[in-house]
């Protein structure tokens, strides 16, 4: 009754303070959110809100408890700390982005905005730029995502928010174009990104014969919820990395049945039956 | 040409835009927002 009667209390004393309070409280929650989305630490977003509410009840002076009483008092700067030592590039470019605010209404939903019959559409096109290129041996790095990179990823590279088609990707990896050394960056039926710089995996179990290319494939695979394809500039081979393994010599069926799952077009268990089959074979 | 008219003819104004913005664009996570300022501040008001 008591805590009723003190919430209470406050919110006669000062009404407008109580809401400008709980406003300013919204607006600093709702950034941290963009935030974390944006950076696909989604995941964290209950941890912090918990980790907060919970340093609010064990540092009152109703729970008496002095030692994580003073611990949670401190907590925020602990959270801001760890989020500076997590986010050390994030950090910094939203920093950068505060200063200059030209673009910082520029986001990518998750939605894709397309129907199946684009997004098949998007498919063929992939695996046909994907056969066509490795008939030539020309290297190609893409990534099919679902949800969001990191913004650095895609700064890194040249945005292009273009409609994806066969010729459209051919030309990206043309050897002679400045764009060809990088990945582009896929989502739905768009190219959002071309020429973009990957963290590359530091995993000693990678066949040596692979290149930069395949170990950047493989790295943001490791990092982030994307499906890879790879088309080695060397051998022509097809691979697909996803959650950082590397899978090679797939055709153009396998292929699509691979995307037509990753875009949710497919459904999982026969297709997973039909590339274990393949690959015995 | 016709096409592009077309679509940008489509687009909405500067303030029905800042209005979907404010009001529709990842309204979830506002709302979100709003109730655990809300919680937040509750537990801050009655134990504090």
């Amino acid at each position: 009754m008591w805590f009723l009667t003190n919430i209470y209390e406050k919110m006669a004393a000062k009404p407008w303070a109580c809401a400008i309070d709980i406003v300013l409280a919204a607006l600093l929650i709702y950034g941290m959110i963009v935030f974390l989305k944006r950076n696909n630490a989604g995941k964290l977003i209950a941890f912090v809100l918990v980790f907060v509410a919970a340093g609010i009840v064990l540092s009152s002076e109703f729970m008496d408890l002095p030692v994580i009483g003073s611990i949670m008092r401190y907590g925020i700067i602990i959270v801001v700390v760890v989020i500076v030592f997590v986010f050390p590039a994030e950090t910094k470019r939203g920093l950068l982005k505060l200063a200059s605010p030209r673009d910082t209404h520029e986001q990518y939903t998750t939605a894709y905005g397309a129907s199946d019959e684009e997004l098949h559409a998007a498919i063929n096109d992939i695996v046909r730029a994907a056969q066509n290129m490795s008939k030539k041996n020309v290297g190609a790095l893409i990534i099919i995502s679902t949800q969001n990179l990191p913004e650095h990823i895609i700064d890194s590279g040249t945005k292009l928010d273009a409609v994806l088609s066969c010729a459209l990707l051919e030309s990206i990896f043309n050897t002679k174009a400045p764009l060809h050394d990088g990945a582009v960056f896929v989502r739905g039926n768009r190219i959002v990104a071309a020429g973009c710089f990957l963290p590359l995996s530091q995993s000693n179990a990678i066949d040596k014969e692979l290149g930069t290319r395949h170990r950047a494939g493989i790295g943001v695979s490791e990092n982030y919820n994307v499906l890879t394809i790879i088309v080695s500039e060397e051998t022509g081979v097809i691979s697909i990395a996803q959650h950082g393994e590397l899978t090679r010599y797939f055709d153009s069926q396998m292929l699509t049945d691979k995307l037509e799952q990753t875009y949710g077009l497919q459904a999982t268990p026969e297709s997973t039956r039909k590339h274990h089959r393949r690959k015995g074979d | 040409m016709n096409k592009q008219k077309q679509e940008s003819a489509k687009k909405p104004n500067g303030f029905v835009r800042l209005l979907k913005n404010i009001f529709v664009h990842n309204i979830g996570w506002k709302l979100l927002s709003i109730v655990s300022a809300a919680v937040i501040w509750a537990l801050a008001a009655g134990l504090l």
